[in-house]
């Protein structure tokens, strides 16, 4: 189970690795539904609620344990038309999300994309998704591409069903 | 416009008769009184010439058309543009000035009334248009509905007790009117009434009585 | 294009003219083809009593509805810019919400303090714009007296809309006053230690304020609050003040070796990200950061569904209202069948009856609603008014597209209930009714 569960992995690294249109993927990442980790940086419980209307939010973590700054730059998604980076306002009494320019993420700082915070936009999801699904998209950092397993939470979710264990 | 009743029945839900009527007719230009008893049945007859109630059985021919089977508005159709109806007592929109009485005709047909004719008829009957009906005698009132029921020139004049409300002067005026309309314009002029000055006005006076007819078989 | 790519702005537009469809088809209808104005006016000055009694009743109930709407909404929006100068706050752990009464709308309550480190370690951050500590705790008369720095005075004032004036601190008993203190600049005030209301303050004689300067209304709690050196602040409370003995500055930086503590500290972030960079960064177990705007969305969102209840309770209001407007309609028709059924005699189709019956109904409604659209604009504005005295926040309702779809989705219903009456009134038995 282990072993298969290992191939898998491999041979979906291998597949971002070769198949990806930038190939700029990370080599020897560490992948799975809950992580995708490489050289200090990881990307952790990635979630959002199912979409409505098209649309949604994913939040994750973003931990950089590396020794340098880490730069966030774009994020897609073949469910998506567009992904964006943006943060929770609550302006004249009503919510709005704007957009955040993309930052550097200091060395030994964790960086936290939660529910009233800072979130990625996800617009023009035909695809209708239920809780459970998990479904992939792809993080572009300066130093490379990761691939990132996002779990679909109930529509009304305010944390992910992991919350509380750690990687 | 001539009338025929074929057959004509008009029967309570709960099975009582209110018409029996093998046959009854008027010709175009006829004038005739309708009278007999409290209940005998000539209000009823006169709902069913104007097509306000449905004979139970039997046909009503008025011209060409059988009222038995226009639709309703149809029949809202033959009220408004063959038939003018005045009754006992005028039922008026008091809140309304004399002329817009008139006026309010103009949604109840496709045809207009003639503004001319209106104003000629008020004057006839020595009616101010600009009056507000509340504030009318009774005289007046029954006046007023008389130019109404006269003014789109209607082909069969009905009339219930028209003049039983009414003082002498005034009855003159109603009944002088009705006959010199239904004489000039050759309108057919069936009017309903128990009143001796009323009924000694006519050559033709058709009995009912429990529904039947007495007497006169109303031939023309 | 689908429905979700249409702005706000353009689904209110489509839903209200949706919802006012049967009624503009319904009068285009009648008015063009059946024409029954007059008849129309005949009835309704038949009895014009009751009439004045329906339009006013449906006044009232539309007025009363509108205003509860947009009041619900003003709240939240008031409440919401009332903290919008409070982009950051840092406070020991806590009920966040406690935390937004005690330092967004100056409800009091006892606050552990911020040592020297959690103060520092945002200070000197080099995403941080200023760090402003505010300390609480002092009040005069019913203001509170909060001890703080220049930076969030004159920040308070932008917010404020004053981009030019120049807020100092050039004494350690200055004191810059809010829009609502009752005093001037030049008055002298001693502080009391304890909350506004505490009837055990104890004044503090030894320190003397002189008002220096007053802030413009910022339609927040904040305009009652009077704002002093927080050097002050810790002297009479008998602390170090900030600095080395012998050093007489105001403001930062403060000397960590003499730096009290504070039960609060706003952070501005020198760019937009940073603000979420930062609540990640100092957000754990001995402090607590938190976006004063994401904690109220928090808040209204609980009361929400509370707010939904409200609103079909409201419907269910007008509902009845209606209904028994309609019920009373629909008898008065009654009582004048006799004219309807003349109508009839004279020529006129059931069609026209029915029309003539909705129309009239349609006329008292429109008339009543657009009567309690206007009260309800006055009645909303009395209510803003009381809100705004009662919680020192700028409540400002105005009637907007929520109202205006409540107003036209209920005109909607009543045109088509309207043809209920409006179908009973068509008399079955013309001969009896005409009494003939």
């Amino acid at each position: 189970m282990y072993k298969k569960h290992f191939v898998c992995n491999l041979v979906v690294g291998l597949c971002f690795a070769t198949l990806s249109p930038n190939s700029e993927a990370v080599q020897n990442l560490r992948f799975n539904d809950h992580i995708s980790a490489w050289g200090g940086l990881a990307v952790i419980h990635a979630w959002m609620p199912a979409p409505q209307r098209g649309e949604s939010l994913i939040y994750l973590t973003i931990r950089n344990r590396s020794s340098t700054p880490a730069v966030l730059r774009s994020m897609m998604a073949e469910f998506a038309d567009s992904m964006q980076l943006v943060g929770f306002q609550y302006v004249d009494g009503q919510v709005r999300y704007v957009p955040v320019e993309p930052f550097p993420i200091e060395s030994g700082a964790t960086l936290i994309l939660e529910p009233y915070g800072l979130a990625v936009s996800v617009t023009g999801v035909s695809k209708s998704f239920v809780s459970g699904d998990v479904v992939d998209m792809e993080i572009k950092f300066a130093r490379g591409t990761f691939p990132v397993r996002v779990t679909v939470e109930p529509a009304d979710a305010t944390t992910h069903r992991n919350a509380g264990h750690s990687h | 416009m001539n009338i025929v009743c074929t057959d004509l029945q008009v029967k309570e839900p709960l099975g009582g008769a209110l018409l029996d009527i093998p046959h009854w007719s008027a010709q175009s230009g006829d004038q005739l009184a309708i009278t007999g008893p409290s209940g005998a049945g000539k209000s009823t007859l006169l709902s069913v010439l104007a097509g306000l109630r449905m004979p139970t059985l039997g046909c009503v021919r008025v011209g060409d058309d059988d009222l038995t089977r226009l639709s309703t508005s149809q029949l809202a159709a033959y009220r408004g543009d063959v038939l003018g109806l005045i009754m006992q007592e005028a039922v008026l929109f008091e809140e309304l000035s004399v002329w817009n009485n008139l006026r309010i005709l103009n949604t109840c047909s496709r045809t207009p009334i003639d503004l001319h004719r209106a104003r000629r008829l008020l004057e006839a009957v020595a009616l101010n248009p600009t009056q507000l009906t509340v504030r009318l005698s009774g005289g007046e009132r029954q006046r007023l509905a008389l130019v109404r029921c006269l003014v789109r020139n209607p082909q069969i004049v009905l009339a219930d007790e028209p003049t039983a409300n009414l003082d002498e002067h005034n009855a003159q005026l109603v009944m002088g009117m009705l006959l010199e309309y239904s004489t000039s314009h050759r309108a057919t002029l069936v009017v309903v009434s128990h009143e001796s000055r009323v009924l000694s006005q006519f050559a033709r006076i058709d009995r009912l009585d429990r529904g039947k007819l007495e007497g006169g078989n109303g031939l023309a | 294009m689908g429905w979700h790519n249409l702005s706000a702005q353009w689904q209110d537009a489509i839903l209200i003219l949706m919802s006012l469809s049967p009624v503009i088809i319904g009068l285009a209808g009648s008015l063009l083809f059946y024409k029954p104005i007059l008849a129309v006016r005949a009835l309704i000055l038949g009895h014009p009593k009751f009439h004045v009694g329906f339009v006013l009743m449906l006044a009232v109930s539309v007025a009363i509805g509108v205003a509860v709407l947009s009041q619900e909404r003003a709240i939240r929006s008031g409440t919401a810019q009332a903290a919008g100068p409070f982009d950051l706050i840092l406070t020991a752990p806590g009920s966040a919400i406690d935390r937004l009464l005690a330092v967004v709308y100056l409800q009091p309550s006892d606050m552990p303090l911020l040592d020297a480190a959690a103060y520092f370690s945002v200070a000197d951050h080099a995403r941080v714009d200023f760090a402003a500590p505010l300390a609480f705790g002092d009040s005069y008369a019913n203001s509170p007296v909060v001890g703080t720095i220049e930076a969030f005075v004159n920040h308070m004032a932008q917010f404020a809309g004053d981009q030019t004036t120049a807020y100092r601190f050039l004494n350690i008993t200055d004191a810059v006053i809010g829009a609502r203190v009752p005093l001037s600049v030049g008055d002298n005030f001693s502080p009391s230690h304890g909350m506004v209301g505490d009837p055990t303050a104890v004044t503090h004689d030894a320190l003397v304020y002189t008002v220096a300067q007053q802030l413009p209304m910022t339609g927040s709690p904040w305009d009652r609050a009077i704002l002093v050196p927080i050097e002050g602040i810790w002297k009479v409370h008998a602390l170090p003040t900030g600095h080395a003995p012998g050093i007489e500055q105001l403001g930062p930086p403060f000397d960590p070796l003499y730096f009290p503590g504070t039960p609060a500290i706003l952070v501005r972030a020198n760019e937009l990200w940073a603000n979420y960079a930062l609540r990640s960064e100092f957000d754990g177990p001995e402090v607590m950061a938190f976006f004063p705007g994401a904690v109220l969305a928090q808040l209204h969102a609980l009361v929400a569904d509370m707010r939904q209840v409200l609103s079909v309770m409201s419907w269910m209001t007008q509902i009845l209202v209606l209904s028994g407007i309609l019920l009373s309609l629909s008898v008065l028709v009654r009582v004048i069948s006799r004219r309807l059924g003349v109508l009839i005699a004279m020529g006129a189709s059931h069609r026209f009856i029915m029309a003539l019956v909705w129309t009239y109904a349609m006329v008292i409604v429109l008339t009543g609603v657009l009567i309690g659209v206007f009260f309800g604009f006055g009645l909303s504005a009395l209510l803003s008014d009381q809100l705004t005295q009662m919680t020192d926040i700028r409540i400002s309702a105005a009637l907007g597209p929520a109202e205006f779809l409540f107003v036209s989705a209920f005109l909607g219903v009543t045109a088509l209930l309207a043809l209920l009456p409006a179908y009973w009134s068509v008399p079955r038995d013309v001969q009896k009714t005409l009494r003939m």
